[in-house]
C-alpha cells in the first residue's frame, strides 16, 4: 500500500471515528466569537443575515473560513465536528436570534431552515477539510 | 522531517493535550457571556427602535459609536423639522454609547497591542503549532475587531472627506451663480438706463463688467455682448475646471446654465 493510500485511509477512520467533543464545543464557540460577534458589531450586515442570497454567501463563507482554521488547529481529521458546531450554531441562532435568521415572506418555512443547516454544515465540513490538508501540506514541525 | 513519524506521533498524542488547561471553560464561559450580551442587546434594541425614531437595524451598542451618535442627531433634525421639541438621550443610551467608545477605541485596541507586545518577546522563532489557549483566542478576537474597527473607521472617514469636497464643490457653485445674478442685475440696470445716464437706451450693446464683477473671490467672468442678450462665462477660483455658462435674457434672468467639469 502506498502512502496516498494510507492518507486515505487515515482520513476515511477519522472521519468515521467518533466525534470529539471538544473540537465540536470549540468548533461551536470560535462560531459563536468569530462570526455571531463580529457580525454582531457590523451591526449594518448582521441585521438579518440571510435577507440577500449574495450576503449569505459571504456569512457561510466565513463559517468555512472559521473552520478552516479549526481543521487547522486540530490533531485529527474534525470536518464532522465542524459540521456538527455550524448546525448548533445555525440552531441556536434560530433559538436565540430568530431576526437574524430573517429572509424574504415567501420563504420563511421549515424548508429554510433546513437548507440553512445543510449549508452550514457542508461549509463548515469542507472548511475543516481543506485546513487539515493544508496543514498536511505546509505545517514542518508537528509536536 | 518524516512525515509518517509525524502522523504515528498525532495519532498517539492525547486529546487532551491540544488545548491548554482551563481552555474549554474559559472558552465556553466566554461563549456563553457572549451570546447573553448579543440576546441582551438585541431585544433591549428592540424596545428602543420602538420607542425612539431610529432606523431599524441601530444597535444600542455598537463598535461605531460615531455613526450611532449621527443617526440620533439626524432624528433630533428630522424631530425639530417638523416641528417637535427636541429629546435628548435617556441615561440609558448615553452609558451605552459611553461604554462603545471605551470598548472601541481604548479597550479593544489595547488588548491587541498588548497581546502583541507580549508575543513579539516571547514567541522568537518557533515554527510549532502550541496547544489552543485562551489568550490565543482573546488574541485572535482583538486582532480581528481592531482591524474591523480600523477598516470602518477609514471608509467612514474618507466617506467623510467625499461628501466635504461635494459641500465645497456645491457652495463653489451657488456662489457663482450668485455673483451671475448680481452680473444681471448690473447688466439690466445698463439695458434700461437712458444714454444720457450711461445706458443702453434698451440694449446690453455697450455694456461690460465692472471690475469688482469681473473677478470675485469665488470666480472669474467674462461677458461676450449682443443686442438682446449677454453670454456670460464663469471659472471658479477654488476649483478651475468648474465652468458655467450661463445667460442674461432681454428681462436681466439668468437663464440656459450649463455645468462642466467640477460643477457637472
Amino acid at each position: 500500500m502506498d502512502w496516498n493510500n494510507k492518507m486515505e485511509k487515515i482520513a476515511l477512520n477519522q472521519i468515521l471515528r467518533t466525534p470529539n467533543w471538544r473540537w465540536i464545543a470549540t468548533a461551536f464557540c470560535f462560531f459563536v466569537l468569530f462570526h455571531l460577534l463580529l457580525f454582531f458589531f457590523l451591526s449594518d450586515f448582521s441585521y438579518q443575515f440571510f435577507i440577500f442570497w449574495s450576503r449569505a454567501a459571504i456569512i457561510f463563507s466565513f463559517l468555512a473560513f472559521i473552520s478552516m482554521y479549526v481543521g487547522y488547529r486540530a490533531r485529527e481529521l474534525v470536518m464532522i465536528e465542524s459540521g456538527i458546531a455550524a448546525i448548533l450554531y445555525i440552531l441556536t441562532l434560530k433559538l436565540l436570534l430568530p431576526s437574524y435568521l430573517a429572509i424574504p415572506v415567501q420563504l420563511q418555512n421549515i424548508y429554510f431552515l433546513i437548507e440553512c443547516v445543510i449549508l452550514g454544515f457542508v461549509f463548515a465540513f469542507g472548511g475543516a477539510g481543506i485546513g487539515w490538508w493544508l496543514k498536511r501540506k505546509y505545517r514542518v514541525n508537528r509536536l | 522531517m518524516n512525515q509518517k513519524i509525524d502522523l504515528i506521533r498525532e495519532n498517539n498524542f492525547p486529546r487532551e493535550k491540544e488545548f491548554t488547561p482551563g481552555f474549554l471553560t474559559s472558552l465556553i464561559l466566554l461563549t456563553i457571556s457572549v451570546l447573553l450580551f448579543v440576546v441582551i442587546i438585541e431585544n433591549e434594541g428592540k424596545g428602543y427602535h420602538e420607542s425612539r425614531a431610529f432606523a431599524p437595524g441601530t444597535p444600542l451598542f455598537t463598535l461605531l459609536p460615531a455613526i450611532f451618535v449621527s443617526g440620533h442627531t439626524i432624528a433630533n433634525g428630522l424631530q425639530a423639522f417638523s416641528g417637535k421639541a427636541l429629546t435628548p438621550a435617556n441615561l440609558s443610551t448615553q452609558i451605552m454609547t459611553l461604554a462603545g467608545i471605551l470598548f472601541t477605541y481604548i479597550i479593544i485596541p489595547t488588548v491587541f497591542f498588548f497581546n502583541w507586545r507580549r508575543r513579539r518577546i516571547e514567541i522568537k522563532s518557533v515554527s510549532t503549532i502550541n496547544p489552543l489557549s485562551f489568550s490565543s483566542v482573546i488574541y485572535a478576537l482583538s486582532i480581528i475587531l481592531t482591524i474591523s474597527i480600523a477598516a470602518t473607521a477609514m471608509k467612514s472617514a474618507i466617506m467623510h472627506q467625499s461628501l466635504e469636497y461635494a459641500q465645497a464643490i456645491q457652495s463653489d457653485r451657488d456662489a457663482i451663480i450668485d455673483d451671475l445674478v448680481f452680473i444681471a442685475l448690473d447688466a439690466y440696470q445698463y439695458k434700461v438706463l437712458p444714454k444720457g445716464l450711461d445706458g443702453g437706451q434698451g440694449k446690453y450693446l455697450g455694456f461690460a463688467l465692472a471690475p469688482e464683477r469681473a473677478k470675485t473671490q469665488n470666480g472669474i467672468y467674462i461677458a461676450t455682448v449682443n443686442e438682446n442678450q449677454v453670454s456670460v462665462k464663469a471659472q471658479s477660483l477654488q476649483f478651475p475646471s468648474g465652468v458655467i455658462h450661463a445667460t442674461i435674457d432681454e428681462e436681466g434672468q439668468v437663464r440656459n446654465c450649463r455645468f462642466e467639469g467640477a460643477f457637472k
